[in-house]
């Protein structure tokens, strides 16, 4: 204890280390701002809070620290060798110990870096900022995220140093393992800020806390392994690497933490709980010779356990086939399988279920699985299709939270059933809300619904709900309460109302008397928006964002064009683009071929409606950047020589076919529809596509139809 | 001992280190994983080829090459070398040319660094792409490499000779100058690394481009604010030389 008190005195005198905890403050303090100052677009003016201040201070000033740390660390340990005082101090202490106690003074040195940095940006958020502190939100990311990124730099190069014995080799080291963390999609490996870009106001740290916890618990293994290993190879005395482990390996409690480490390094990182390789559905895999009829989920929401369990129950007309392919979601369990009533043998594999069926017509298939939802392996915090938290659930039906049947869409698919989650929750079901059970401490949410597709989620939160009264339709409106400030001044349900008439006036009627259009807030954990059936969900940055933005309402004339003005029309322009898949994917099935797709319509309508709402010039901003993305990849080296695409590796192949499509999806399509609106006039354009939606309205739709009814060719459209 | 044998002695005991071996072998690995894995893809959709792919892959690997450097540059500042210089200064040679001697060693060593990264580019253009038109990416290495080298060069040797500890300092900062997107950190003109010209660049020509060959142009203002970090690296290393060192 002495040696420790001693040590960390001597490294007050150097005063290098006041400077280290001094750069520690800067950077945490720099790093309030941290989400204006990247090229994050969608973060871009949201509102700060606990949340988003704390997590953007400990995301800079982790990166910069953990370096300077783990210099400052072998620069100390190397201190002897290079004063060649090394024999000197161990022929009066041991100095393997010393190098221990050395160390430890460092930790407790990063124990007040992080204090004060903690403290400094309270401090600034309390009194420069005047925003009620959380403390909370300060102790998680200080001391989960901010600290052990010091406490690994810090084993992770004295075990380097120990190991190689020079400062040099185990710095660069450091710096190799730095990089791969900062530039790493696997949340495994980003132990220096982790890989969220924000934390989520609406949904709290609970839906990815749980990763970042992970892969602290990975990092404690792999950093005290490098530590275990660097003193299994302490040089000792004059002894060269092998002399000097044959001594060290004479210690029974050091191999014992190196085979600890070792064992739950490895465990930690195979036996990985909450990820998988999200498997997409690809059109090819649909078996035609089944159709879907019938789809009945009973589904009860354990939020404290992060866990669903339920059966669903699965109407199929078999014309001929033997078997059915599900995909599945890997974190889910099955308990068994029934088929008409019998209780049958499947295959599982990876991501899927094969049921054998027997050669009748009317098929059905019962379900009951359980388990915790795997969400997307490179996706973690950025784009999560499906989690179940404390306050809020989000299922995506591409998570495969409810098994997906690798079959043919019937013309019409009944669905029925109920979701069970805790009372204090608002759960919005898709379809029609028939009725609420309260069940002990649940709530069960009664469903129905018909359809022609069956893509349903399950989406949950602690809302306030807002019925939006529009002509003779009610519009569902979940949000948080924390959010209704903003809501309310940036008059978002105004726009949303204007949305709907513009969709009505132009397109032709809202889909369904009986399923009202609900839309609900989400965290940002999963970006942008989505639509399943009549439900559609905003992430929380769109109604979330800094008060300066007020004056973009009450300031009409303003003559200053700044990037609040931007950020707000790409909010307005994806809300207007999940109501317009009301008409288009919901309410008419636009058959997918590419460019042609649900998608493309969708973009035209929330462009027609911005332009409608605000005029050319900032409706053609949106048209330019389509125009420029288009002609960018057309003129992509690899897409213009595909005889040069087996040079790379199939997973960039992947991601530029996937920019590929998108870019026609969402780009071009919209592009070809304004060269149709320009060729018939934009009167006779909007007249041919209310005709479209009459006519397709609860149908499929082909781009041939759809030339053919609307008396366009395909050439006409073409965009050079 | 003339000048030139000097020199020669002075580069092989920076090179022929175990020091230095790791910090090639470190080199190697980045460079393999650049090429295979992000310049192979072509930088923002033009070919694997281009000028502007080759100029984003002398970005990626200028933060390593320099950090190398300021290693050796530690060796001149080491305890070891500081202790042998007394001696050295005791004979007759002036701080001057020890000075000049070991930055006429650095800067061959550099040479002899970046060429590894440079000639496996070359290597693995020729094998996988059969293209060998290396000629063209010379002006990008040199603009791109050599102002940044001269300037860190220049402020390398004036932290080390005030305290070798900050010569460390200088590394992770480095590093990151180089590998951190710092366009709206640091001031638009503050571009050690030129990055924020690149970036730039990319913008005005890449974005919403109207064809597939574009070529990467260097403006006279970036080429004079390469030539302002040669002057003041140039300015920093005579400042060296020629200041007179407390007894």
């Amino acid at each position: 204890m002495d040696l420790l008190k001693n040590e960390i005195k001597l490294m007050f005198k150097s005063k290098l280390i006041m400077l280290l905890i001094l750069v520690s403050c800067v950077a945490v303090t720099i790093g309030i701002n941290s989400l204006n100052m990247s090229n994050d677009f969608d973060l871009f003016y949201i509102r700060r809070s606990s949340s988003t201040i704390a997590f953007g201070a400990v995301k800079f000033g982790a990166s910069i620290s953990a370096l300077l740390f783990g210099l400052f660390t072998v620069l100390a340990l190397d201190k002897d060798k290079r004063k060649r005082s090394k024999e000197i101090i161990g022929s009066n202490i041991d100095y393997h110990k010393l190098m221990i106690i050395r160390i430890l003074a460092i930790v407790f040195y990063e124990v007040i870096a992080t204090i004060i940095g903690m403290m400094a940006v309270i401090a600034i958020q309390k009194f420069v900022f005047s925003i009620p502190v959380n403390i909370f939100y300060y102790l998680f990311n200080y001391w989960i995220i901010f600290f052990p990124s010091l406490l690994f730099s810090t084993l992770i190069v004295s075990g380097l140093y120990l190991l190689t014995d020079s400062l040099d080799i185990s710095f660069i080291t450091l710096g190799v393992l730095f990089v791969k963390s900062l530039t790493s999609n696997n949340y495994l490996f980003t132990w220096v800020q982790t890989n969220l870009d924000i934390i989520s106001d609406f949904a709290g740290i609970q839906p990815v806390g749980k990763t970042i916890i992970y892969n602290r618990l990975l990092w404690i293994f792999i950093s005290v392994l490098i530590f275990g290993v660097g003193l299994l190879f302490k040089r000792r005395y004059e002894f060269h690497l092998k002399e000097s482990f044959f001594i060290n390996v004479k210690s029974r409690a050091l191999i014992i933490l190196v085979v600890i480490a070792v064992l739950g390094s490895g465990f930690t990182y195979i036996k990985e709980p909450y990820t998988m390789e999200l498997i997409r559905n690809m059109e090819n895999d649909i078996d035609e010779n089944i159709s879907l009829t019938g789809l009945r989920p009973e589904i009860v929401f354990d939020n404290e356990k992060g866990e669903i369990y339920g059966r669903v129950l699965y109407d199929f007309i078999n014309k001929g086939s033997d078997s059915i392919k599900f995909h599945t979601n890997e974190g889910l369990s099955i308990d068994y399988i029934k088929v008409n009533g019998e209780e049958i043998e499947y295959n599982r594999t990876k991501g899927e279920v094969e049921v054998f069926i027997p050669n009748m017509k009317e098929i059905e298939i019962m379900i009951s699985y359980g388990g915790k939802v795997k969400t997307d392996k490179n996706g973690v915090g950025r784009g999560m299709p499906g989690y179940i938290s404390k306050d809020s659930i989000y299922l995506l039906e591409n998570s495969n939270w409810i098994f997906r049947p690798l079959v043919k869409e019937g013309d019409s698919i009944n669905i029925s059933g109920y979701y069970s989650a805790p009372e204090y929750l608002t759960v919005v079901v898709p379809g029609r809300l028939i009725g609420t059970e309260i069940e002990g401490q649940l709530k069960k949410w009664i469903f129905e619904y018909n359809s022609h597709t069956a893509d349903i989620g399950a989406f949950a939160g602690r809302y306030e709900k807002h019925e939006i009264s529009f002509e003779d339709m009610n519009i569902e409106f979940y949000y948080s309460p924390r959010h209704k400030e903003y809501v309310q001044n940036m008059k978002i349900e105004e726009y949303i109302k204007d949305m709907m008439k513009y969709y009505i006036e132009n397109i032709g009627d809202y889909y369904s008397d009986i399923y009202p259009l609900k839309i609900a807030e989400v965290a940002l954990y999963k970006r942008g928006g989505h639509s399943s059936e009549n439900v559609i969900t905003i992430s929380e940055n769109m109604l979330n964002r800094d008060k300066n933005m007020y004056s973009l309402i009450e300031d009409e004339n303003t003559q200053y064009r700044g990037m609040d003005i931007d950020v707000f029309m790409s909010d307005l322009s994806l809300i207007a683009h999940e109501i317009a898949h009301q008409w288009w994917g919901t309410g008419v099935k636009v058959v997918e071929d590419s460019p042609w797709s649900s998608e493309g319509l969708a973009q035209y309508f929330s462009y027609k409606y911005i332009q409608s709402e605000f005029g050319d010039m900032e409706s053609s901003l949106f048209l330019s950047r389509w125009e420029s993305r288009v002609r960018e990849l057309n003129n992509y080296y690899y897409l213009n020589n595909s005889e040069m695409l087996d040079k790379i590796n199939e997973k960039y192949r992947k991601s530029l076919e996937m920019e590929k499509l998108q870019s026609e999806l969402y780009y071009l399509m919209p592009i070809k529809l304004l060269k149709g609106e320009e060729v018939l006039g934009e009167k006779e354009f909007l007249k041919g596509i209310e005709k479209v939606y009459k006519n397709y309205l609860y149908k499929d739709l082909t781009y041939e139809e759809f030339l053919k009814e609307m008396n366009l060719s395909e050439e006409a459209m073409e965009f050079e | 001992m003339n000048n030139i044998n000097l020199l020669k002695y002075e580069i092989k005991r920076m090179i022929i280190s175990k020091k230095y071996l790791y910090m090639i072998l470190i080199l190697i690995a980045f460079t393999y994983d650049s090429l295979t894995r992000l310049v192979i893809g072509g930088y923002y959709g033009t070919a694997p080829f281009s000028e502007w792919t080759y100029t984003f892959f002398i970005q990626l690997i200028s933060s390593l090459v320099m950090s190398i450097m300021i290693f050796m540059m530690t060796n001149i500042f080491n305890e070891k070398e500081l202790r042998a210089r007394k001696i050295l200064f005791s004979a007759p040679i002036p701080q001057s040319k020890y000075y000049m001697l070991k930055i006429a060693g650095l800067v061959v060593t550099f040479i002899l660094t970046a060429l590894v990264p440079i000639i496996m580019s070359f290597i693995y253009y020729k094998v996988l792409f059969d293209y060998s038109q290396f000629i063209i990416f010379g002006k990008y290495i040199i603009w791109f490499l050599i102002p940044t080298f001269i300037f860190l060069l220049g402020v390398g040797m004036v932290l080390g000779k005030t305290s070798s500890k900050l010569l460390y300092g200088l590394i992770p900062m480095a590093f990151l100058l180089g590998s951190m997107n710092t366009s709206s950190i640091l001031p638009l003109w503050l571009d050690i690394f030129g990055q924020h010209f690149f970036e730039m660049s990319t913008f005005a020509e890449l974005f919403g481009r109207t064809s597939q060959n574009i070529s990467f142009d260097l403006s006279s203002d970036f080429i004079y604010s390469r030539l302002v970090f040669i002057f003041l690296g140039i300015i920093l290393l005579v400042y060296t030389c020629f200041k007179r060192e407390k007894e």
